[in-house]
């Protein structure tokens, strides 16, 4: 691998991987909505303030608490298609971490079904009638069936990616990486989440953005938007550093040579573009749409850059080559262009009911 | 050369079983979603032509139904059942996912066009015009069932390949033989069991009076009219079938007859009363009852699935990949260097076996049988050669596709089928602190010959254009 990812590889590997870091960052995009979002509602319910409006019930809650079921949703939906690439690019890999980690795997979805429902629970009425601890510890368990299944992710993915270890750890259990590994991945995630949540909440909230009309409310104040969004920078960004630290020497030569070196610029651009502008927001306390929109542009510079140096990870562990045999005949099977038709189709379709509810609606 | 998978231990439970149940469940939900989309769209349109007075407000009540459980269990059991095959086996699901790709990236687009419209109007919909809400109701069916459409093609490819198996062309794969009765059966189960819920549903709504939940009820009875189909529809699939399948389930296995029994027992249930008591004579029907239809519902989908799971065996993929993960092409080779040889994972247990031959035994249990069989539990090997000595033993593992043609061929060498038959005769006499190895080479020599003389072909007849190309 001498060239930038994902180039100098036959064109099939090169297109899978790059469909499959498209469509992990448009499911992170979404699942860091929940992710974040749980968190903080969690938060709102266990610390309500002493204002006049309980923090809960404040437009970032409001809009999180309205809108993160449906956020879910999407995210399990849009989930699918790097769940499917995943399967063509490293088939032998992720199933093996799928089968060594078995219930502790599978237990990802109860746990995804619980979450959901409570998501529902969080967003109704019903739950305003309840006391504060009992409103909180729903919330909080929530946002923690999140976070662990963030950390079945992170495992799993981990574990696809340390063969040496699977045969030991088939026979014991115990995971063949340290638990730190996980943690920083996690809090970079995290993190990242945090900053993410900000800049879509702030297109939902921020008066003059736009949607959704009902999540609008008068306060125009970005701070709190822009303190958690620099708060999960913060976090990332120390925690990526220890993180490439503790890396083996391998992975940071690929991230930081020819590889993804520009994609780890690209990244610190990203951040460094939203982090000045939040900072601008908060500062002045007005955000406006062209800044927001910068910030939008950087953030999603930032996720694709980001998804680019984990795959960049995951290739350093990797004999990619001995992989391309099995890409170069999946993409012969056929169907692709029954794939882009419809892509297109039902995109557009897509485009077209937002459409109909901005246009008919009363 | 496949890859070579860990394997995990379910109990008693044989990982075929929790397969069914998860797949089932999931197909139940799955079914709901595609058939509530039409009901919506109808009752969408009665509302605007005025036919039906009370029709706007089920709408409302019965979308919320359906995304509190198809959204969100759907959705969800729909993952956990691709990780559930992983778990059971994973070059059968990753056969298909390699050969099929292109059309399951397909079906996510429209997952995506059915969640987006299904949304816009479960949040919007009192605040839309009845057009607009309609034609999101339409673009919410139509995904819904294109989903199904792709699925169906890639679940029905499993039991016939037809024309697949010599050009490997997707469009011969995915319009298979069963592709077109078993998209129009399951079609016409979607619309059944979302008139079944929607009955329930009706009975939930409280400020109506009995005689326009009546009205309600009936309406959505019209859509298990289809019913009637069933039986043509399903006498086409089993034409589709292969022979051999079909004989299986036509008596020649009991169980897959019972449980087809079950499925046509129960649908022969529901359709009655549904075609007599609530479209013919417009009666009423309480919750408890919509619900023990529902129940009957299920049990006709359990069944049918269970059928349809059952009756690709010896294979998962028919003709291209054994129900335990081996390749017809690998018999052969896997008789000569061993089964268990390229095997990286050691026994979890492997301090428990008395002798190395013991564990070679529970290595090619794990390798070639645990996928459908556990040693002592459901579908056990010890119990199905309980009355069998070990040289009945030996010779029916060594011509297992000729002794059950639904098994397929014994995939290891002579060392390693003794040693399964020691493994199962040691479990059989509960585990003894020590067993005698065996290492008779007139028994290996006898096994040898057996293996010869079953040959490494299935047991069931395979299309000639199929064995032309394993023998190339």
């Amino acid at each position: 691998m001498d060239r930038i990812f994902p180039f100098g590889l036959p064109w099939p590997t090169e297109f899978y991987t790059v469909l499959y870091v498209l469509t992990f960052a448009l499911h992170q995009a979404l699942m860091h909505y929940v992710l974040a979002g749980s968190l903080y509602v969690a938060w709102t319910m266990a610390f309500p303030g002493t204002g006049a409006t309980a923090r809960y019930e404040q437009p970032i809650a409001t809009a999180l608490r309205d809108w993160m079921p449906f956020a879910l949703g999407a995210a399990i939906t849009a989930g699918v298609a790097p769940l499917l690439f995943v399967q063509i690019l490293y088939q032998r890999e992720f199933y093996t971490a799928n089968l060594l980690l078995s219930w502790r795997w599978m237990i990802v979805i109860p746990a995804l079904i619980v979450a959901f429902y409570l998501l529902y629970l969080i967003k109704s009425q019903l739950m305003f009638h309840w006391p504060r601890l009992a409103r909180a510890s729903v919330a909080t368990l929530a946002g923690l069936l999140f976070v662990f299944v963030g950390f079945c992710w992170t495992a799993n993915h981990l574990l696809s990616m340390h063969a040496a270890g699977w045969p030991d750890m088939y026979v014991t259990g115990a995971l063949p990486f340290a638990a730190s590994t996980v943690v920083l991945r996690m809090l970079v995630w995290g993190g990242g989440a945090f900053a993410s949540m900000a800049t879509e909440v702030a297109w939902q909230i921020v008066p003059g953005t736009g949607i959704p009309k009902e999540a609008q409310t008068t306060s125009s104040d970005p701070r709190p938007l822009a303190a958690i969004a620099m708060g999960g920078f913060g976090v990332a960004l120390v925690a990526a550093a220890a993180y490439m630290w503790q890396a083996d020497a391998n992975f940071r030569a690929l991230a930081f040579g020819i590889v993804g070196g520009p994609y780890v610029v690209l990244a610190l651009v990203g951040v460094a573009l939203q982090v000045v502008l939040w900072y601008r927001a908060w500062r002045r306390a007005v955000l406006s749409r062209m800044a927001l929109a910068l910030i939008t542009g950087g953030w999603v510079i930032t996720l694709l850059s980001v998804s680019v140096v984990r795959e960049i990870g995951r290739w350093s562990t990797l004999d990619v080559a001995s992989l391309v045999a099995r890409h170069q005949s999946a993409i012969e099977v056929g169907g692709l262009t029954i794939f882009l038709i419809f892509a297109v189709v039902n995109f557009a379709a897509i485009a077209a009911c937002i459409w109909t509810v901005r246009h008919n609606t009363t | 050369m496949p890859d070579i998978y860990p394997v995990n231990d379910y109990g008693p439970l044989m990982p075929g079983l929790v397969m069914a149940g998860v797949a089932i469940f999931h197909v139940f939900l799955a079914q709901f979603a595609v058939g509530g989309g039409m009901l919506l769209c109808y009752f969408q349109w009665l509302a605007m032509s005025g036919r039906e007075p009370n029709a706007r407000h089920f709408v409302a009540g019965y979308f919320k139904v359906l995304v509190l459980v198809s959204f969100v269990i759907g959705a969800l059991t729909g993952v956990g059942i691709w990780f559930t095959a992983i778990q059971i086996s994973a070059p059968t699901i990753g056969a298909m996912v390699t050969n099929f790709h292109w059309l399951w990236a397909t079906e996510w687009t429209f997952f995506c066009l059915e969640i987006v419209a299904g949304y816009c109007f479960y949040r919007y919909h009192e605040r839309l015009n009845d057009r607009a809400a309609l034609g999101l109701l339409i673009t919410y069916a139509f995904a819904a069932w294109a989903s199904l459409f792709i699925i169906n093609g890639i679940l029905s490819w499993q039991l016939t390949p037809g024309r697949w198996l010599e050009t490997h062309n997707i469009r011969d794969g995915f319009f298979n033989p069963s592709f077109w009765p078993s998209l129009l059966f399951r079609t016409v189960v979607a619309t059944t069991l979302a008139a079944l819920a929607a009955c329930i549903v009706v009975n939930t709504i409280r400020d109506l009076d009995r005689e326009a939940r009546r009205a309600l009820i009936n309406r959505a009875a019209y859509l298990m009219i289809p019913m009637v189909l069933m039986p043509v529809l399903g006498v086409w699939f089993l034409a589709a079938m292969p022979d051999d399948s079909r004989t299986w389930i036509l008596g020649g296995s009991p169980a897959m007859t019972l449980f087809m029994s079950i499925s046509i027992g129960a649908s022969l249930a529901v359709g009655a009363y549904a075609l007599i008591g609530l479209v013919y004579q417009h009666l009423y029907i309480n919750g408890a009852t919509a619900t023990l239809l529902l129940l009957l519902a299920f049990g006709a989908t359990a069944g049918g699935e269970f059928v349809r799971e059952g009756a690709r065996k010896p294979y998962s993929i028919r003709y291209t990949l054994y129900s335990n993960g081996i390749l017809p092409g690998e018999v052969a080779h896997l008789r000569e260097v061993g089964c268990t040889t390229d095997d990286p994972y050691p026994l979890r247990d492997a301090s428990a076996y008395p002798n190395d031959q013991l564990r070679l035994g529970a290595r090619t249990f794990r390798r070639l049988c645990h996928v459908c069989h556990t040693v002592e539990g459901s579908n056990g090997l010890v119990g199905l050669t309980g009355t069998w000595d070990v040289t009945q033993m030996r010779m029916n593992i060594a011509m297992l596709q000729h002794t059950k043609p639904f098994m397929p061929p014994f995939a290891g060498s002579p060392q390693e089928l003794e040693a399964l038959v020691q493994f199962l005769r040691w479990y059989a006499r509960d585990r003894p602190a020590s067993w005698a190895a065996s290492d008779d080479p007139d028994v290996t020599a006898r096994i040898q010959k057996w293996l010869g003389e079953a040959g490494t072909e299935a047991g069931v007849v395979m299309p000639a254009a199929m064995r032309q190309r394993s023998t190339k």
